[in-house]
C-alpha cells in the first residue's frame, strides 16, 4: 500500500468549479453552472490518464482547475515536486489549491499545460525563437549562455528546423504550430502536462504524427499526462487509465483494458458504439441515445445520465448512485453495475 | 521586435498611398510648427491699419487682416500655437486616459472595477466638445486652460477603450498560456498585453490629434480658449468672421489650414490599418 | 440509371492580392442518381470549393477558370458553371433542386430569425403556397427529422437549441422542397458523437423515404464507411482516388489513402506500436509545382512521380485511382 502511495504524481480530491449564473441590475447569483462536480482520481508517475467526454462535460474547466489557470471552488489537488524549486513551501508533497501565487509561478516550471487551438495559445507577435525563450527567461535560466542550444534541443526534440525560428506562428500548418506548442511545454522539462484535446483541431494524417510525438516525449522524458479528448479512439491508445465524464462528473473510471472490453456504465456502453467504425461491411447496430446533453446548469435529478439511459429505473430518477469499485480498480457510479451485461468496443 | 513594428508602420504607409499625403502634409506642419515663426516674413502682432483687408498679393501672400496684420505670417506663427495644443493635449488626455484604461481593464471584476466603469460611462455620455467647453468655462479663459480642458475630455474615452481591450486581451489564449508557463502579471501587461495593443493606440492618437484641433478652434471661436492677440487660427476664424461682410476671404486662410491638418490626419490613420492587424491575414 | 451531376475539369482559382491559387485543380466527378457520394480529404484538398462549386456560391476572389458542372434532370443538361450565380436560374435551383447542409448550424442560421419562419421562407421562395400551408409543411418536415416537439418549439431561435437540433432544422430546411441533391459539407463534424450517431441515421432514412442523391464531405473515414455507397478522396484540389466504398476499405490502390487508413487510431489496436503516419506536412494549392502533389509525402515515390502528373484512370471495373504504380 505504501509502495502505491510513493508512486503517485498527482492526486485530486473533490474537485468543484462552479460557475455562478448571475441576472438582474445587482447581479445577484440565481443559480449555479456546476462544470466540474466533485471528481476525484490519481495518476501515477508516467502514466497516461485520459479523461473522455463530450461537449459540456467539463473536462477542459477540469484540466484548467488543476493547474489553477480557473481557480477551483472546492477541493484539494496533491502533488508531489520533483525539481527543487526552491518554494517558501518546504516540502515536497503540495496541495496545488494552497500555493502563493508566487509558489505557483514557481510550480508553472514542472506542470504544464498544452492548449487545443495552438494558434490563439501563441502571441501573434512573438516569433518561434521568443515563444520558446519565454519559459527559460521567466524562470531565470538565461545566465548559461546555452540558451541558443537548449532551444535548437527542443525544435528537433519536436520535429522542427533551426530556420523555423524567425518565423511567426500564423505562418506555419496546424500540425507544426501544435509541435511548437509542446516544445515550449515541454522546455523546462515538466514532469506534468496536461494536454487539452491536443490533436483535435487536426487533420487526420497529422494527429497520428503528434499522437506519436506525445508517445515519444512521454518515453524520453518520463512524463506524466493528463490527456483530455472527445475522441475516443485517440484516448484508447493513448491512455493507461481512462476516465468517462458526464456533466461534471466522472462516471465511469478503468485501466485501459478494462475499460474498453468490459465497461460498467451506460454512457461509456453508447460513446463506445457511438464511434463509426471505418469498416462499411461492419454490422451496424448502434445504441442511439434519446435527447440531448442535458445543460450543466440545470442537470436531472437522480443519476444525471437517467433520461438517456435504456437501463434506467425508478431509482436512478431519485438518488445519485454510489461508487462501486470492481477489479483493478474500476470505479462506476451506477445502480445496476453489477448486474448489467454491456457491450464492450469490438 | 521594434524592428518588424517599425517595418510594418512603413509597410503600410507604402500600400495605402494616400495615407503617404497625408503624413507629407503632417510633416510640413510640423515643420512649420517648430520653425514657423523663425519664417515669418513679418511680424505677426505688428498693426498697420493703413494696410486692411488686402487680397493675397506680392508682399502678403495671404493678404492682410482686420488690422493690417500679415496673415501668412500668423498662420505660419498659429501653427506652432496648434502644435503646442495638440501634443500638450494629447499627453494629458491619451497618457493619462491610456494609462487609466489599462490598469482598470486589467484590474480582477469586483465591485469597485464596476463602479469605476460605470462613473466613466456617464461622463462618456457628455458629447466631447461639451465636456471640452464645460471644463474651460470652469478654469477660466486662456489657452492653457483650454489645452487642460481638452485634454480632460480626451480621458474617458481612453478609458473606456483600453480598459475594454485590456479586459478581453486578457481572457485570451495567449495570455492564459503565458500565465501557464509561470509569468508574472507585469511581464503580461508589458510583453505580451502593450505591444498588442499599442496599434489601438496609435489609432485612436491619431484621431484625437484631429479632434483636438477643431476643439482648440472651436473654443477660441467661442472666446474661452487663445485670448488675442494670439494667432490661434480657430481665433483668426473668429475675428475674420466678424468682418465676413466687409473681408469675406479673411476666413480662407485660418480654414484651409485646420482642414490640411485634419486632412492630413485621417489619411495616415489609413495608413495605420495595416499596422494594426498585419499578423492574423 | 444515369449520373445526376456531371463534372469534367474543374479547375477553380482564386486571386490572391499575390498570387493565384488553384483551389480546385482539374477535377472529374460522377455522382449517381439516388447515392450517397462520400468526398473525404483533408484541410485544403478543396472539397468545401467543390460543393460550392456546384451551387454557385463560391467566394471572391474565386471563380471557375475550367470545366463543365452539368446537372441531369427533367430530361435536360444544364452547365451550372455557365449560370450566372445571381441569376433568377440559379436561385431557382438552389434551395429546391439542390440544397446545401454546412458544417456550423449555430452560424448558418438567422440568429434573429426563428428556425420557424426560416423553413416557411424556403417553402415560400420556391413553391407558390400561402403561409398556413407553409407553416403545415414545415411542421411535417420537422416531424420527419425527428426534431422533437415541433408544434410547440416551431417559433425557437437558433439560440435555445442545441447542436443536434439545429442540424436537424438545417436538414429540414434543406429537404423541404424535395430538393433532387443534397450537398452535406462536414454536417456532423462539430457534433458529439453520440448526437452525430442520430444525425447520421436520419441522413441514411432521408436517402431511402425522399430518394434525395446525397454528396457527403467530411474528413472522418469511420463516417464514410457508414454513409457512403462510393467514395472520392481528394488530395491538394485533385481526386486520387474513386471507388465504391468496399474497394476502398478493403482495397485501397492510392498511397494517400492507404496512408489515410492505416493513420487512424482505431484501426491501430496494439498500443505499444507507434501509429502509422504520412511524414510531412499537406502542401499549399500550387505549391507542388510539378508532378504529383503527393511525391514529397509518398513512401512508394518513383522518379517519373516529381516530373509527370498521374491522371485519374481506371484501374479496375469500378476504381479510379490517380498513381503511376498502377497506369
Amino acid at each position: 500500500m505504501k509502495k502505491e502511495k510513493e508512486n503517485i504524481l498527482i492526486e485530486v480530491n473533490g474537485l468543484k468549479k462552479y460557475f455562478p449564473i448571475k441576472k438582474g441590475i445587482f447581479q445577484q447569483t440565481v443559480g449555479q453552472i456546476k462544470a466540474v462536480d466533485n471528481i476525484n482520481f490519481k495518476i501515477k508517475f508516467g502514466e497516461t490518464l485520459g479523461l473522455v467526454g463530450e461537449s459540456g462535460c467539463g473536462k477542459s474547466t477540469a484540466g484548467k482547475s488543476i493547474l489553477r489557470l480557473i481557480e477551483p471552488t472546492e477541493g484539494n489537488i496533491k502533488y508531489n515536486i520533483n525539481k527543487s524549486l526552491q518554494l517558501d513551501q518546504k516540502f515536497s508533497k503540495i496541495d496545488i489549491t494552497k500555493l502563493t501565487s508566487k509558489d505557483l509561478r514557481k510550480l508553472r516550471q514542472e506542470i504544464q499545460y498544452i492548449f487545443q487551438d495552438p494558434y490563439s495559445s501563441f502571441n501573434p507577435r512573438k516569433n518561434v525563437e521568443s515563444i520558446l525563450s519565454e519559459p527559460f527567461i521567466i524562470h531565470g535560466f538565461i545566465h548559461n549562455n546555452d540558451l541558443k542550444t537548449k532551444i535548437h534541443n527542443l525544435l528537433s526534440d519536436v520535429g522542427l528546423k533551426p530556420d523555423h525560428l524567425k518565423r511567426f506562428p500564423h505562418e506555419f500548418s496546424g500540425g507544426q504550430r501544435q509541435r511548437i506548442g509542446i516544445a515550449r511545454a515541454i522546455a523546462l522539462k515538466p514532469s506534468f502536462i496536461v494536454a487539452d484535446e491536443p490533436v483535435s483541431s487536426l487533420d487526420v494524417s497529422i494527429q497520428s504524427q503528434i499522437i506519436n510525438l506525445f508517445k515519444t516525449l512521454q518515453d524520453k522524458y518520463q512524463l506524466t499526462y493528463l490527456f483530455i479528448s472527445h475522441d475516443l479512439s485517440v484516448i484508447k491508445y493513448i491512455s493507461d487509465t481512462v476516465a468517462v465524464m458526464y456533466l461534471g462528473k466522472i462516471v465511469e473510471m478503468a485501466n485501459n483494458e478494462n475499460l474498453f472490453s468490459n465497461p460498467r456504465h451506460p454512457y461509456t456502453e453508447s460513446l463506445m458504439s457511438a464511434i463509426p467504425v471505418p469498416n462499411p461491411k461492419h454490422n451496424d447496430d448502434q445504441i442511439l441515445l434519446k435527447g440531448d446533453v442535458p445543460s450543466p446548469s440545470n442537470p436531472p435529478t437522480g443519476c444525471y445520465f437517467h433520461p438517456r439511459c435504456k437501463y434506467a429505473k425508478e431509482i436512478c430518477k431519485n438518488e445519485y448512485p454510489p461508487l462501486q469499485i470492481y477489479d483493478n480498480n474500476h470505479h462506476v457510479f451506477c445502480h445496476f453495475s453489477s448486474s448489467l451485461q454491456l457491450r464492450p468496443l469490438l | 521586435m521594434k524592428d518588424s513594428l517599425l517595418k510594418l508602420l512603413i509597410k503600410g504607409f507604402l500600400k495605402r498611398k494616400i495615407s503617404l499625403v497625408g503624413l507629407v502634409i503632417f510633416l510640413f506642419f510640423i515643420f512649420c510648427g517648430i520653425f514657423g515663426s523663425y519664417l515669418t516674413p513679418y511680424d505677426p502682432y505688428k498693426t498697420k491699419f493703413s494696410n486692411r483687408y488686402e487680397l493675397p498679393n506680392n508682399k502678403n501672400l495671404f493678404g492682410t487682416d482686420w488690422a493690417g496684420r500679415d496673415v501668412l505670417s500668423r498662420v505660419l506663427v498659429g501653427a506652432g500655437i496648434t502644435l503646442k495644443i495638440s501634443i500638450l493635449a494629447l499627453c494629458i488626455g491619451s497618457v493619462i486616459g491610456g494609462i487609466l484604461g489599462i490598469i482598470i481593464g486589467f484590474m480582477k471584476n469586483s465591485l469597485l472595477k464596476m463602479l469605476i466603469i460605470q462613473i466613466n460611462d456617464i461622463l462618456l455620455t457628455f458629447p466631447f466638445l461639451v465636456l471640452a467647453i464645460l471644463i474651460s468655462a470652469l478654469l477660466g479663459s486662456s489657452l492653457n486652460n483650454a489645452i487642460i480642458a481638452i485634454g480632460i475630455s480626451r480621458i474617458p474615452r481612453y478609458v473606456r477603450i483600453f480598459s475594454l481591450v485590456v479586459n478581453s486581451e486578457k481572457n485570451k489564449n495567449y495570455v492564459i498560456s503565458a500565465i501557464s508557463i509561470g509569468a508574472s502579471n507585469m511581464r503580461i501587461l508589458f510583453y505580451h498585453i502593450l505591444p498588442n495593443i499599442l496599434p489601438i493606440f496609435l489609432v485612436n492618437t491619431v484621431l484625437f490629434f484631429a479632434l483636438t484641433i477643431i476643439a482648440e478652434a472651436t473654443l477660441s471661436f467661442i472666446g474661452i480658449g487663445a485670448q488675442p492677440p494670439l494667432p490661434s487660427w480657430g481665433l483668426m476664424i473668429r475675428q475674420a468672421s466678424e468682418n465676413m461682410l466687409v473681408y469675406p476671404f479673411g476666413v480662407i486662410p485660418p480654414s484651409i489650414a485646420i482642414l490640411l491638418v485634419v486632412l492630413s490626419a485621417n489619411l495616415m490613420s489609413d495608413g495605420l490599418r495595416e499596422f494594426m492587424d498585419p499578423k492574423l491575414r | 440509371m444515369y449520373n445526376l451531376i456531371d463534372i469534367s475539369s474543374l479547375h477553380v482559382d482564386f486571386h490572391l492580392e499575390e498570387s493565384i491559387v488553384p483551389a480546385i485543380n482539374g477535377i472529374d466527378l460522377a455522382v449517381k442518381r439516388e447515392k450517397i457520394l462520400g468526398i473525404v480529404g483533408e484541410s485544403g484538398c478543396g472539397k468545401s470549393v467543390l460543393a460550392l462549386s456546384i451551387m454557385g456560391l463560391i467566394p471572391s476572389p474565386g471563380k471557375i477558370t475550367n470545366g463543365k458542372i452539368l446537372f441531369n434532370h427533367n430530361n435536360s443538361e444544364i452547365d451550372l458553371t455557365k449560370i450566372d450565380s445571381n441569376s433568377q436560374l440559379m436561385r431557382n435551383i438552389r434551395g429546391n433542386k439542390i440544397s446545401m447542409i454546412f458544417q456550423e448550424p449555430m452560424t448558418s442560421l438567422n440568429p434573429v430569425f426563428n428556425i420557424g419562419d426560416q423553413i416557411i421562407e424556403t417553402i415560400r421562395l420556391h413553391q407558390k403556397v400561402n403561409y398556413s400551408v407553409s407553416k403545415q409543411r414545415t411542421l411535417k418536415i420537422l416531424n420527419e427529422v425527428g426534431f422533437p416537439d415541433p408544434a410547440t418549439r416551431i417559433f425557437d431561435y437558433p439560440h435555445q437549441l442545441s447542436g443536434g437540433m439545429l442540424q436537424r432544422v438545417m436538414i429540414a430546411m434543406a429537404l423541404v422542397c424535395k430538393p433532387l441533391l443534397l450537398i452535406a459539407d462536414e454536417p456532423t463534424t462539430a457534433l458529439d458523437v453520440t448526437i452525430q450517431a442520430q444525425v447520421l441515421k436520419l441522413m441514411n432514412e432521408i436517402k431511402l423515404r425522399f430518394k434525395t442523391t446525397i454528396i457527403f464531405i467530411t474528413h472522418d473515414l469511420g463516417v464514410i464507411a457508414k454513409m457512403a455507397d462510393e467514395v472520392a478522396i481528394m488530395y491538394v484540389g485533385k481526386i486520387v482516388e474513386h471507388a465504391p466504398v468496399n474497394e476502398i476499405f478493403s482495397n485501397p490502390k492510392h498511397p494517400y489513402t492507404i496512408g489515410l487508413l492505416q493513420s487512424m487510431p482505431t484501426l491501430n489496436r496494439q498500443r505499444n506500436k507507434p501509429l502509422s503516419t504520412i511524414k510531412g506536412n499537406v502542401p499549399n494549392p500550387g505549391e507542388i509545382k510539378s508532378g504529383c502533389n503527393f511525391y514529397p509525402r509518398c513512401p512508394k515515390v518513383m522518379s517519373r512521380c516529381k516530373k509527370e502528373e498521374p491522371l485519374l484512370l481506371n484501374s479496375s471495373k469500378n476504381q479510379k485511382v490517380s498513381c503511376f504504380l498502377y497506369n
